[in-house]
């Protein structure tokens, strides 16, 4: 098909392009006269002149509302608007907006680091180096354009009405405990494809635990019946109700908003534990309100970030020198992970689509 | 040869009109997506280079073709049953003596006020196989006289897909069927009474045979919406090994790696199907005009007295609307003040806490005024792009007419996941991105197709001779149409307004695409906090979304004197 592009169209298209190529221009400059990261009266000074921002983030809204508001809190007139947009969707929308010209979007939070590292590649985030950049472990920067402030570990979330204390301690032992008869057909298991669905599949294959763990492992853990689900939240609604006495993993993030609200949940580490550098923070080049995007940045990475992100969303913060100050910390049935794992991301890259298919396989052809 | 091209282009002029609207609203976003479907992929997006992969893969591998399957083989069996009950329940409604015939009227089309999504989830606190409302109340019940109870339902199971898809999808067969034989010339079936004939005789030979096209009509989008749902087969499904097609082109967009481009192909297999269906339609009603009927006084016959039926009857009526109207409501009531997920509903577990958080969120209002707002204007849309483009469709037809009817229906055969993304990224680069208008847009296009199929159905019942009087004697083309036809299809018009606002306060998958907090609608909201795991806000969002829409039902018949549910019933 042969398509006619008019002169008129091409000229019209060419001013638009280039309008939105001086915009993209203006505002990158704009962001490259900001104060230094430190300098917060002179960020907030700014940031007061532009008004609020734009976060695109990937976890649940309303916690992540709450962690906003705490912001809003400290810095008056600058409100965070969220806007919920999980994994690619996120990736997608954005890079779409890019390339549209269309700049909404100030800071974004991601949970998969490699389209974090796509975005940064693509030339797409800001480098901003936070004032306690050095106060986050290796593993958790992305050079100076994104940085992570938590990790997730998996968790198994049982209903505290439903496991002994024998079921916990040997559950917490050893994963492969859960191929124990009295298990069978008492816990929930997910068919999603994510991040979080994927590390334990990772690590029970990984070179230092597939001898003893391995694809018979999970051929096991099919075998025992799970009740198998499309969601993370929905196995855990299950637990919650008693559908089901246990999940077979989940992040343990996902149960502390539930069991902070009176739900009969708890959560145990079993041995050992995935935990990686999760929900990756950065601000986009084009961010419409720079200074504020770069106050946002720095508080999430600061102590006061780390404080609400524990008590609002109990998120297990990295911060180095700050203390665990979860509800939970102190409770007597909560043990904190023993041996952990971290992921070999280029060995996560390459088999991620194929081991996730063949997981989900066991999982539904034992349903 | 000129002359000719410019009196063609003046008899058209009004049809040429149309069709810009139309092309650009709801024709280019479908080729993009039918472009996007021959481009390269890459793990994070699509690439620029032209690739034949995804057709292949679409088309030809077992990998699509068996999710297809599973899709046509779900819609089938839904279409099916849904059918025989919708039909069923006209028939009563419409043709019996059984009385309380305005709260069955009601209490009938309310499955249509919930989302199917919304639906879904106060059946999986309903009929979840241990923890089920029902379940539990029946183990409780027996329990005293046997040891062990097995489940009397399980919603996780394949029969679990059905019966939540067709509880919502009955209505439709009803609505359409409904309306057919409450327009129907009656004296056929009073002269066939006359014969001798049985009320049986009478329904098999001649009421359900001129009801056939409206419930071809009926069963052909059945199938089609069956077909393109994702959520219910999905969610319930994807566990026990049965994937469909659009739950197959969901994760193909939202799942790492993304495949783009394998899900517009998939989206396109879908295009084929009701591209067929259409055609199929158009040939099944260009028949129908032998049963043309001109009355539009009603169904003024001797009901059949259902006699010693009657139990039967009131039996079957309370079973259909317990399953789909006080069950599923109930437990969405229930849950909304639930402080979490649990078997029995005790005091210690009942809150308010979720309507407080609800009525205290800025979103809440923002949500309503654009949910109100969107329903709203896009019924006016629908209503008066679909009537004209029917009315020129079969009163003037003409090729320019007849494209213009088939881009306009073309939107309702891609999942509005897919129909938003082409849209997102044939206006991304204007103004309307990021506002309500944007979202306008994907309603006005998603929705016209209803506009189109069902105005084309009461224009056809109108005998042309009612216009052709009026232009003989002088009317103007546009007078005859304010002056005769329109009020002729006032009730059809009404209803479907009132089809197209329900259907946009529930839409939810292109919203979800294309909104932003601007734009939030009170659908994006109930999916926010699902998918955030938090149900019982959830079912408080769900609560208030269909009181707002028995509010609209209860203000029309106060305000218009207009009765919804039967005006509706007569839009077929």
């Amino acid at each position: 098909m042969k398509i006619t592009l008019g002169r008129r169209t091409f000229l019209r298209t060419s001013a638009a392009t280039v309008a939105l190529t001086a915009l993209g221009q203006n505002l990158a400059a704009m962001a490259e006269d900001m104060p230094p990261a430190d300098d917060e009266e002179a960020l907030y000074k700014l940031a007061q002149a532009e008004g609020g921002l734009t976060w695109y983030q990937t976890n649940p809204l309303a916690p992540m509302e709450l962690v906003a508001a705490e912001f809003t809190k400290k810095y008056p007139e600058i409100p965070v608007s969220v806007t919920r947009l999980a994994g690619p969707a996120q990736y997608a929308r954005f890079v779409q907006e890019v390339a549209a010209g269309q700049h909404i979007a100030d800071n974004l939070l991601m949970g998969d680091f490699s389209l974090m590292n796509a975005l940064i590649d693509d030339g797409h985030m800001a480098s901003w180096r936070t004032p306690t950049h050095d106060r986050l472990p290796a593993g958790f920067t992305l050079g100076n354009e994104a940085f992570c402030v938590q990790t997730n570990e998996i968790a198994l979330i049982y209903n505290q009405d439903r496991l002994t204390e024998e079921e916990i301690e040997l559950l917490r032992a050893d994963w492969a405990n859960v191929l124990d008869p009295r298990f069978t057909q008492r816990f929930t298991a997910s068919t999603m494809r994510c991040g979080g669905c994927y590390v334990p599949v990772h690590m029970f294959l990984s070179p230092q635990y597939g001898e003893r763990y391995g694809w018979n492992f999970l051929e096991g853990v099919g075998r025992q019946k799970p009740a198998v689900y499309s969601d993370f939240q929905v196995i855990i609604d299950r637990v919650v109700a008693g559908e089901r006495d246990f999940s077979f993993w989940s992040g343990s993030g996902a149960a502390y908003a539930r069991w902070d609200s009176g739900q009969p949940i708890r959560w145990l580490f079993a041995n050992p534990t995935p935990v990686w550098a999760n929900d990756w923070m950065g601000v986009s080049r084009y961010a419409p309100h720079p200074a504020s995007a770069r106050l946002f940045a720095n508080w999430w990475a600061s102590e006061d970030g780390a404080y609400a992100l524990q008590n609002i969303y109990g998120a297990s913060t990295v911060l180095q020198g700050f203390p665990d100050q979860r509800k939970m910390a102190n409770e007597t049935w909560f043990k904190p992970p023993v041996d952990s794992f971290a992921p070999d991301w280029q060995r996560w890259a390459q088999n991620f689509d194929s081991d996730m298919t063949r997981w989900i396989d066991i999982l539904t052809k034992n349903a | 040869m000129i002359k000719a091209t410019i009196h063609w282009l003046k008899s058209q002029w009004f049809a040429l009109f149309l069709t810009v609207p139309v092309f650009f609203v709801a024709f280019i976003p479908l080729l993009y997506v039918i472009r996007s479907a021959f481009l390269e992929e890459r793990d994070i997006g699509l690439g620029t280079a032209f690739s034949l992969d995804a057709i292949h893969n679409v088309y030809l591998t077992l990998d699509y073709l068996l999710p297809l399957w599973n899709a046509v083989f779900l819609a089938a069996i839904v279409t099916a049953i849904s059918l025989i009950v919708g039909v069923a329940l006209a028939l009563v409604v419409a043709r019996t003596d059984i009385g309380g015939k305005p709260v069955w009227e009601t209490l009938i089309i309310m499955p249509l006020f919930l989302s199917p999504f919304t639906g879904l989830i106060s059946w999986v606190a309903l009929g979840s196989e241990r923890t089920g409302f029902i379940n539990v109340a029946y183990s409780g019940l027996l329990r005293p006289f046997f040891e062990s109870v097995p489940a009397l339902m399980n919603i996780w199971t394949f029969g679990g897909i059905v019966w939540v898809m067709l509880l919502f999808f009955c209505p439709y067969a009803y609505l359409f069927t409904l309306g057919s034989l409450r327009s129907m010339d009656v004296s056929l079936e009073e002269a066939a009474r006359a014969s001798g004939a049985s009320y049986f005789q009478v329904l098999t030979r001649v009421t359900i045979p001129l009801s056939a096209p409206a419930v071809f009509a009926s069963g052909m989008l059945i199938f089609v919406l069956s077909a393109e749902m994702y959520t219910i087969p999905g969610i319930i499904g994807t566990p026990i090994n049965f994937t469909v097609l659009p739950w197959r082109m969901f994760e193909d967009m939202t799942v790492f790696p993304m495949h783009h481009a394998h899900a517009a192909a998939a989206g396109t297999i879908l295009l084929w199907i009701t591209v067929l269906g259409i055609w199929l339609q158009g040939r099944f009603t260009r028949q129908a005009e032998r049963f043309v009927t001109v009355t539009g006084k009603g169904f003024r016959g001797t009901p059949i007295r259902l006699g010693r039926f009657r139990p039967f009857v009131i039996a079957f009526l309370l079973v259909f609307t317990g399953s789909a109207v006080i069950l599923p409501f109930g437990a969405l009531i229930v849950m909304s003040v639930m402080k979490y997920s649990a078997p029995m509903v005790t005091p210690e577990l009942l809150t308010l806490r979720h309507y407080e958080q609800l009525f205290a969120s800025p979103q809440l209002s923002r949500a309503l005024v654009n949910t109100l707002g969107l329903a709203l204007a896009s019924g006016v849309i629908c209503v008066g792009l679909g009537f004209l483009i029917s009315y020129r469709d079969v009163r003037k037809h003409g090729i320019v007419n007849r494209f213009l009817a088939f881009i306009g229906i073309l939107p309702v055969a891609v999942p509005g996941m897919i129909y938003g993304v082409g849209l997102l990224w044939t206006y991304s680069q204007t103004a309307i991105y990021g506002t309500v208008a944007i979202l306008l847009l994907a309603y006005a296009a998603k929705f016209l197709p209803y506009g189109i199929m069902v105005s084309r159905t009461g224009i056809l019942q109108l005998h042309p001779d009612l216009e052709q009087s009026a232009r003989i004697s002088g009317a103007s083309p546009a007078r005859t149409m304010a002056l005769i036809t329109m009020p002729l299809m006032r009730g059809t018009l009404i209803s479907i307004f009132f089809f197209v606002v329900l259907m946009a306060i529930r839409e939810m998958s292109a919203s979800i695409l294309l909104y932003t907090n601007n734009s939030i609608t009170l659908s994006v909201l109930t999916w926010n906090y699902m998918d955030a795991g938090n149900y019982q806000f959830a079912a408080a969002i769900g609560v208030v979304q269909t009181l707002i829409i028995l509010a609209i039902i209860v203000i029309t018949r106060v305000l218009f004197n207009v009765s919804l549910q039967s005006t509706m019933g007569r839009a077929a």
